[in-house]
Parts: C-alpha cells; sequence; structure tokens
C-alpha cells in the first residue's frame, strides 16, 4: 500500500507540476490581450537641433509623423500677410526639389501616403501616413518637399491664384466669414488680427524674394519640432528619424518675439448679410493662452457651456424661449492668447434677443452653480452635476486622441515647438482637482468684462 | 531562454525536456498568431440583435455603433423624416434623473439618417460603458411619444432642412440624388420636407419604432478595451431584451438616367460651384471596392486625374470626387469650386477634362494608386474606434464581410477596372450641376442649351 501511495502522490506531484506550468504558458500566450499596454515615448534632440518625440503604438500598420515648423501669421508684417500660408501651399503643391513636385506626389501615391498641411496663428503644421513598410520612402519624399524647396515665378503666380479663390470660397461660407471677423475686432493692432490667409492685395504682392527668404529663415530644424506615431519595433524608426531628419540643415536664428495682444478697450460689432435661410450668430472673448494655468478651467467651461447632452447655455437660452437651431462652443488657446467661440446657428428674428442675453449670461457666469456641492440641502436636487459631466467628456476627449496616430502626431508636434521651456501640470489630473470656485474664477477674469467681438450673419432681405 | 533558465533551476527540472520545450513554443506561437483574428466576434443573440465586438486597448474608451435596417427607404410615402425623428425621440431624455444620470456619464452620443438605415453612434470611456448602455437601452425600448416632445422634434427637422440647403455640398448632394433616384426615398432628405414633417403624427412614431427598433433589424458593433464578455453581458441584458421582430425588407430604389443633364441652382456668393455626377450599379464587393478606387483616383488629391484644374489652370481651391453607395445603387460626384466670375471659363474647362479622362481611360499605375489609397484609407479609419465600430457594422449590413473584400483587394486586376471605369464614366449618362450668383444664372439659361455636349 505504501509504495502505491507514494507512487500517486509522485503522479499528483508530477501532475500539479505539469498544471502549474500549463497554465504559466497559457498566460503567457494570452498576456499581450489582457495587459493594458504602456504608451513608450522616446525624446530626441538631434545633432542639428531638431526636437523630435517618438511614440509607441505596438502592431499600427502606419507611420504618423507631423513636423511643426514655427512659422505662423503671428510672424508676418503687413507687408507680408497671408506669406505663412502661401508658403505652406506652396511647398505642397508648387516649385522643385531634387525631382518635380509632381514626381514626389506620384510616388507617394505610389506607396499610398497621405500628405496635408496647415497654416494657424502660431505654426504651421505638416502630416504625413504612411503604411509602415513604405516608411523610408515616405520620409525621404516629405523631407525633400518641406526642406528643399526651389520655386519660380510661374508656380508663386499659379498658387496666388489658388489662394484668391480660397479667400472667395472663405468669404461664401457664413462661419469661416465670421471667424475672420471676429479674430480681426478681438485683436485690433496685433499680430493675431489679420486674417490667417492674408488680404487680397496683400497676397497679389508677394513676391519671389520674399517667399524664399522666409522659407531660408524660419524652416530650419531649431524652429521645428517633430512627432512620430508608430509601431517603434517594428519599424525602426529611431534609426531613419537620425538618418533623415538629422541630415536637415538651416539657419540658427531666433524667431521673432511679439508681445501678448492688449486689453480690448471696445466691443466691436460686424454685421453682414449672405443667401442663407438662418442667421449665424458668432461671439469671441478673450480667453487663458497656451502657458496659462487657467487653460485648464477653460476647457471645462466651454464643455459645460456648449457640449453634452445638456449644454448650460442652450439652457439658459430655452429659459428666456430662445430657441436656437444649432449651439458649439470652442476654445482655442494660442500661444499669447485664447479664444472662447460661441458660434449660434438660430432664426433671424431671435438673433437680437440672443446676442443680449449671451451678453448678459457670460458676465454672469461667475455666479453659475456648476455642481450640486455649490448649494445647501434640498437646492442640490435643482442643480445638474455640470462640473462632473465635463470632467468625464474632457477625459473621454483625452483617451480618444490616443487613437487616431496622425492626430496624436500633430498635437505633439505642436506641443513641442510652442510650450518649449515651458512646465505645465499633468492635463487630466489637474483637471480632476478642478472644482467650481476654480471655474468661477476663471469666467471672472476673462468673461465679466462686457469687450467681446459680435459677428451677426443674415439672410439677405429678401429672406426675411 | 530566460524562462527555460528560470524553470531549469525550479524543482520543476524534471519536466523540462525537448518535448515540452516545443510545445511551449507551438503554443506561444499559436496563441500570438491567433490574437489579431481572435479580436473580432460576431454572434447572433437569441432575438435576432447581431452583435460584433473587437477589443482595441490603445484608449480606455468604448465605441458603440447601432445600425438599425430601413433608413430612408423605411419611411413611408409623404412622411420623409419620420425615421430620423423616431430615433432622436429614441435618444430624448425621458425625465431629469435620466438626464443627470446620463450627464455623469460624460457620453457622446450621435445619429445620422441615410439611405439604406439609421445610425446612432455612442462613445464613452469603458468604465461608464454598463451605466450607459443600460441608460441608453431604457429610452431607446420605451421613448415617449407625447406630442409636444414630436413637435420639438418637428422644429429641431425643419432647422435641419434649412441648415442642409444652405449648405452648398449637401444642397448639390441631395439635387443630384433626386435627378437619379426621381422621386424615390433614395432622394429624400433626411430630415424630410416641411410637408412630410408636419403630416407625422405620435402614431405613425410609435408604429414605425414597433416595427424597426426591434432586435432582427438591429446590428451593434462594439469597439472596446474591455473584456469581450463584459460587453456581451452588457448587451445581452439590454438591447437583447428588445423584442424580435423582423429584419426590414424592401426593394431597393434603382438609378434612372434623367432627360434633364444640367441643373442651375442660384446662390448669391463670390463662388460657384460646379459638379458632374454618373450613377453607380447596386452594392457588392466589387462594386464597393471599385468604386472607392475611383473615388480615389479621379479626384483625391495631387496626382488624381482632376487635379489638373487645381494645379495647372489655378481654377479652383477645392475640386475632387466623392462615392455616395447605397444598397441599391449610387452616385460618384466630381466637383469644383470656383470664383463666381471664372465661372464659363471652369465650365468648359470642367468638361473638357471630364472629355480627356473619359476618353484616355486608366492605366495599370492608376489600379495601384486606387488599391493603396483603399489600403491607406483602411489603415486610417481602423485606428479611430467609432471609425472602427463603424465600418464593420456597415460592412456586416451590406454583407462586405473583412476577408472576402481583402481577398478582392490582391486580386482585382486592370482589365476589370478599366471595365468599371468605362462603363461608370460615360458623359451620357452624366448630369451637371451648376450653383451659381443669380446674375450668372441668366445668362446660363440663356446662352446655353440644356444639353451639356
Amino acid at each position: 500500500m505504501f509504495p502505491k501511495k507514494r507512487n500517486w502522490l509522485n503522479s499528483l506531484r508530477k501532475l500539479r507540476g505539469n498544471l502549474l506550468l500549463f497554465f504559466f504558458v497559457l498566460y503567457l500566450c494570452f498576456f499581450p490581450l489582457i495587459s493594458t499596454p504602456e504608451t513608450k515615448e522616446l525624446n530626441l534632440i538631434l545633432d542639428n537641433g531638431l526636437k523630435v518625440l517618438l511614440i509607441d503604438r505596438p502592431g499600427s500598420q502606419l507611420v504618423n509623423l507631423a513636423m511643426a515648423v514655427g512659422f505662423g501669421s503671428r510672424d508676418e508684417s503687413p507687408s507680408m500677410y497671408g506669406l505663412a500660408h502661401l508658403l505652406e501651399h506652396i511647398i505642397l503643391f508648387r516649385g522643385e526639389r531634387s525631382k518635380t513636385v509632381e514626381e514626389i506626389h506620384n510616388e507617394l501615391k505610389r506607396i499610398g501616403a497621405w500628405i496635408n498641411g496647415h497654416t494657424s496663428l502660431d505654426a504651421t503644421l505638416f502630416e504625413l501616413s504612411v503604411p509602415k513598410e513604405e516608411i523610408e520612402v515616405g520620409i525621404i519624399n516629405f523631407i525633400d518637399l518641406i526642406f528643399n524647396l526651389n520655386l519660380n515665378e510661374d508656380d508663386l503666380a499659379k498658387e496666388k491664384q489658388i489662394i484668391l479663390e480660397e479667400m472667395n470660397l472663405q468669404a461664401s461660407e457664413p462661419l469661416s466669414l465670421a471667424l475672420t471677423l471676429g479674430y480681426e475686432s478681438l485683436f485690433p493692432d496685433h499680430a493675431y488680427g489679420h486674417p490667417l490667409i492674408g488680404r487680397a492685395e496683400t497676397v497679389k504682392q508677394l513676391t519671389l524674394d520674399q517667399v524664399i527668404k522666409a522659407h531660408r529663415e524660419f524652416y530650419s530644424p531649431t524652429n521645428s519640432a517633430l512627432a512620430v506615431v508608430t509601431d517603434l519595433k517594428a519599424t525602426k524608426i529611431e534609426e531613419l528619424i537620425k538618418r533623415y531628419f538629422g541630415q536637415i540643415k538651416g539657419e540658427k536664428r531666433p524667431r521673432p518675439v511679439i508681445h501678448p495682444p492688449p486689453p480690448l478697450e471696445k466691443t466691436g460689432r460686424i454685421e453682414k448679410e449672405m443667401d442663407e435661410q438662418q442667421s449665424h450668430l458668432l461671439l469671441v472673448c478673450r480667453a487663458p493662452d497656451l502657458t496659462s494655468y487657467d487653460q485648464y478651467a477653460f476647457d471645462l467651461l466651454a464643455t459645460i457651456m456648449g457640449r453634452g447632452l445638456n449644454p448650460l447655455l442652450a439652457m439658459a437660452l430655452g429659459s428666456k424661449r430662445i430657441s436656437v437651431a444649432n449651439l458649439y462652443v470652442s476654445f482655442n488657446a494660442h500661444k499669447y492668447s485664447g479664444v472662447l467661440l460661441i458660434h449660434l446657428v438660430l432664426d433671424p428674428k431671435n438673433v437680437v434677443l440672443a446676442e443680449r442675453e449671451v451678453s448678459r449670461w457670460l458676465r454672469q457666469l461667475s455666479q453659475e452653480n456648476f455642481s450640486p456641492d455649490d448649494v445647501l440641502g434640498e437646492t442640490k436636487d435643482y442643480v445638474f452635476d455640470f462640473l462632473t459631466s465635463a470632467k468625464k467628456q474632457v477625459q473621454l476627449n483625452a483617451e480618444r486622441s490616443l487613437e487616431d496616430g496622425l492626430k496624436l502626431a500633430s498635437s505633439v508636434a505642436l506641443y513641442l515647438l510652442l510650450l518649449e521651456g515651458t512646465t505645465l501640470p499633468p492635463y487630466l489630473e489637474t483637471i480632476e482637482k478642478i472644482n467650481s470656485t476654480d471655474l468661477r474664477r476663471a469666467a471672472s477674469k476673462y468673461l465679466s468684462r462686457p469687450q467681446m467681438a459680435i459677428i451677426v450673419i443674415n439672410p439677405i432681405k429678401k429672406f426675411n | 531562454m530566460l524562462i527555460v533558465k528560470a524553470l531549469k533551476r525550479s524543482r520543476w527540472r524534471g519536466f523540462i525536456n525537448l518535448k515540452w520545450f516545443i510545445t511551449i513554443h507551438i503554443l506561444l506561437l499559436f496563441f500570438n498568431l491567433n490574437q489579431g483574428l481572435a479580436q473580432v466576434k460576431i454572434n447572433t443573440l437569441t432575438n435576432g440583435l447581431q452583435l460584433i465586438i473587437d477589443q482595441n486597448s490603445n484608449s480606455q474608451t468604448t465605441a458603440v455603433f447601432i445600425l438599425i435596417n430601413g433608413g430612408k427607404l423605411a419611411d413611408p410615402p409623404g412622411k420623409a423624416g419620420l425615421g430620423y425623428l423616431v430615433t432622436r425621440l429614441c435618444l430624448d431624455p425621458p425625465d431629469i434623473n435620466y438626464l443627470k444620470e446620463f450627464m455623469k456619464s460624460g457620453a457622446e452620443i450621435k445619429m445620422v439618417s441615410r439611405g439604406d438605415f439609421l445610425v446612432v453612434s455612442i462613445e464613452c470611456l469603458s468604465a461608464n460603458f454598463e451605466n450607459t448602455m443600460k441608460l441608453i437601452y431604457r429610452s431607446f425600448s420605451r421613448p415617449i411619444f407625447s406630442g409636444l416632445r414630436l413637435n420639438n422634434l418637428k422644429e429641431v427637422l425643419k432647422n435641419n432642412q434649412k441648415r442642409e440647403l444652405d449648405d452648398v455640398d449637401s444642397r448639390a448632394e441631395l439635387t443630384l440624388l433626386e435627378a437619379f433616384f426621381g422621386s424615390s426615398a433614395y432622394s429624400a432628405s433626411s430630415y424630410g420636407h416641411s410637408l412630410t414633417v408636419e403630416a407625422i403624427k405620435s402614431e405613425d412614431a410609435k408604429i414605425y419604432h414597433q416595427k424597426y427598433f426591434v432586435g432582427a433589424n438591429i446590428i451593434i458593433s462594439v469597439v472596446s478595451d474591455l473584456d469581450p464578455k463584459t460587453i456581451a453581458s452588457v448587451i445581452e441584458s439590454t438591447f437583447a431584451r428588445l423584442p424580435k421582430g423582423e429584419s426590414f425588407q424592401s426593394s431597393t430604389p434603382l438609378v434612372q438616367i434623367p432627360e434633364k443633364k444640367e441643373i442651375n441652382l442660384k446662390k448669391e456668393s463670390p463662388s460657384s460651384f460646379l459638379a458632374a455626377a454618373f450613377p453607380l450599379p447596386p452594392l457588392s464587393t466589387k462594386n464597393y471596392v471599385l468604386a472607392k478606387f475611383l473615388e480615389a483616383v479621379i479626384g483625391q488629391g495631387p496626382g488624381s486625374k482632376i487635379w489638373p484644374l487645381r494645379g495647372e489652370e489655378s481654377l479652383a481651391y477645392e475640386a475632387g470626387s466623392k462615392a455616395i453607395l447605397m444598397r441599391g445603387g449610387g452616385l460618384l460626384i466630381i466637383y469644383l469650386k470656383t470664383l463666381a466670375e471664372n465661372f464659363y471659363e471652369a465650365k468648359e474647362k470642367f468638361k473638357k477634362r471630364l472629355m480627356e479622362i473619359s476618353e484616355k481611360g486608366l492605366n495599370e499605375k492608376d489600379l495601384e494608386m486606387g488599391r493603396n489609397a483603399f489600403r491607406l484609407w483602411q489603415y486610417k479609419q481602423f485606428e479611430s474606434k467609432i471609425k472602427r465600430a463603424e465600418i464593420m457594422a456597415i460592412h456586416h449590413a451590406f454583407g462586405l464581410e473583412k476577408d472576402i473584400i481583402e481577398n478582392y483587394l490582391s486580386t482585382i486586376g486592370f482589365e476589370e477596372f478599366d471595365l468599371f471605369f468605362k462603363e461608370i464614366l460615360d458623359l451620357e449618362k452624366a448630369v451637371f450641376l451648376n450653383i451659381i450668383p443669380s446674375k450668372i444664372f441668366s445668362e446660363n439659361e440663356r446662352n446655353h442649351p440644356d444639353l451639356p455636349f
């Protein structure tokens, strides 16, 4: 019996060992499925001064690159209005490089790559998405396109004509027109005030020398930042970035410093007519800049005002029986000033009332209850928890921004370029700590003043 | 190897032999190879609802795409906009407590009515997924059909109708759909017309809801970092409780080539809009892929066939193409936005360019370009969870399975592509649309006869 028992025990031990080993192997197999991958990042500064951030996206089929260049409309003197935007167009579509621009685009198309550019007040951004197998060809053409420009008069004239087309298109769309007019009114005599794409008369007068000089002065590695989102291991991207982007040469020239805009002295109001059936009302206010701690509170305020299932502003207008077809609120933080935009689409007969009510409401926002915790006793039941709702929405947006590789690369590249030397507290942790008092303080600081820009686009009279 | 070394030092040393070593490696290989394929799960629940689940841990969010078959096609005659209205009603908070709860979730909901189906998209933090779905199911399964709510939503529809007509792109799309699909449901606005919206009664909404908001008529796709079992159990406890009902069945409207080949619409603006629309055949895997190829090759960016009008002629800031794909057929729209004062020159060169494209045909490079553009489009769409959920649900609804698309994508030959191109880009079947200021409108009507060629 004894030896038998011993055999039985031995078998059990052996089986236990086998089972443990089997489950250990199973755990190893499924580990990638049950673990949340950590976002790995790699920060580099190349020998030529280019700031680079690589973000790991294991399993991604694409390489998403964004190159931010420190040249925006704010860098333009009056005779240069529209130059940054024109240059972005030219880089994407005109001139010669080591080969013609058509050849570059044909090659990018052949490998299934996608390229685009955007100009803003503070910077110009170029984006490239390319299948990971073709990354080297993508990078070579991307660099060629952006940094090796060789332009002639004929190409310049052709792209100027396209810009004039774009200006007309913007003038045909109510929101684009209202935004241009809104920024002009909000930043009079400041570098943020002139139209981003310039004015027809200045664009027509821009010369080949001006374009080439701007390219030489601003398009340098020290004045640029690169962000890449991809599967770092699968693409060997670090080596490629060092090899190709490290070769870019350029002048080391400090970017011109501009001053923050002085306080706005009076409200500017502009009214226009267009061939539309509904009216557009745009109210634009100064808000915290990109380096300010108040921007966190403003992200929440803009969300509370205009987003989600129950926006506070819609409630306020509804309580006055002002019907609105569409409501959109956004907060854009630029380097030297932020902007709060409130856009309403509504029946023309409601415009005057809505304008008055929104202006009044904004000035009183610093007394608003944003959470049941702001009140006592039974009154709590009558207060919506706007604060928690906004925090969740902001958190959702932050999480979503991790999904689209190109969007993530673009925002990181701009962050690297514009916030160099600035330390800001971690975004979501700070958002979580904000309370109603912080919101009221931010509203009081920026929105209690009556000065703002108001743009009204009404249907032309025949529709009234 | 580190694992093996560690095990060798352990008390299980005796078990480490060649047999085990090979088994471990085969198992590791098997499970890792199957990770990508095993993630997408498609199940039909007891009430007929089809559930697609894809696990993706790029973010801690969950994207849900609810597809209700029918769309504009299910709107009864004279009641266009009913489907949109009922879906909005299903998302309307029934009471204050519901609204408070929903606000706490921070979820985002959008909806739209398309030719063949209604869609609701939901995005939320994964931690709030269960609560969000329970709330949505509550209003979705038991909407309140009160006169007050109905009237409020009718105002929303009327406002959306105006917005749709103010926007040049959507106005052009509606006009061209009407040209090819006549008075069928495909050509109607999702928001209906002021008269059709007025005609909707609360009884119509109830009947529509009972008939189409049922398990057998719904596909739900979910992309999330959550465990598929958790997702399945949440859907089981909510949407799987909808009555089974029946799936929407209807014949689809077919394209008819209109006699009128040029349409002029007025809009006072510094810009003019020119478009040419070509009919697309009923949807199949082949037609879907080839239409997407054409869309890319003809009008998407530098190197596309229409690009010289921008690149060489400097005639437009925007020149492109768009494919509208529906079960019964669709449209390929090629367009140009140009200065109003350049209208005549642009019109002539636009038509000339289309003739050149049609006559010259395509080449092998175009096929490769189309194939690569399609692959890139898929990769990009699949990065965002909500777009991934949308594509999975729509492909499933149209019977376009991923493997079949992938297989077709790899095997498609030039002759097939060229044949499709010749069939589609037939100028005899095209309809031209101009949206222009009234001054040019009068001149154009006076000086130019109806037929463009």
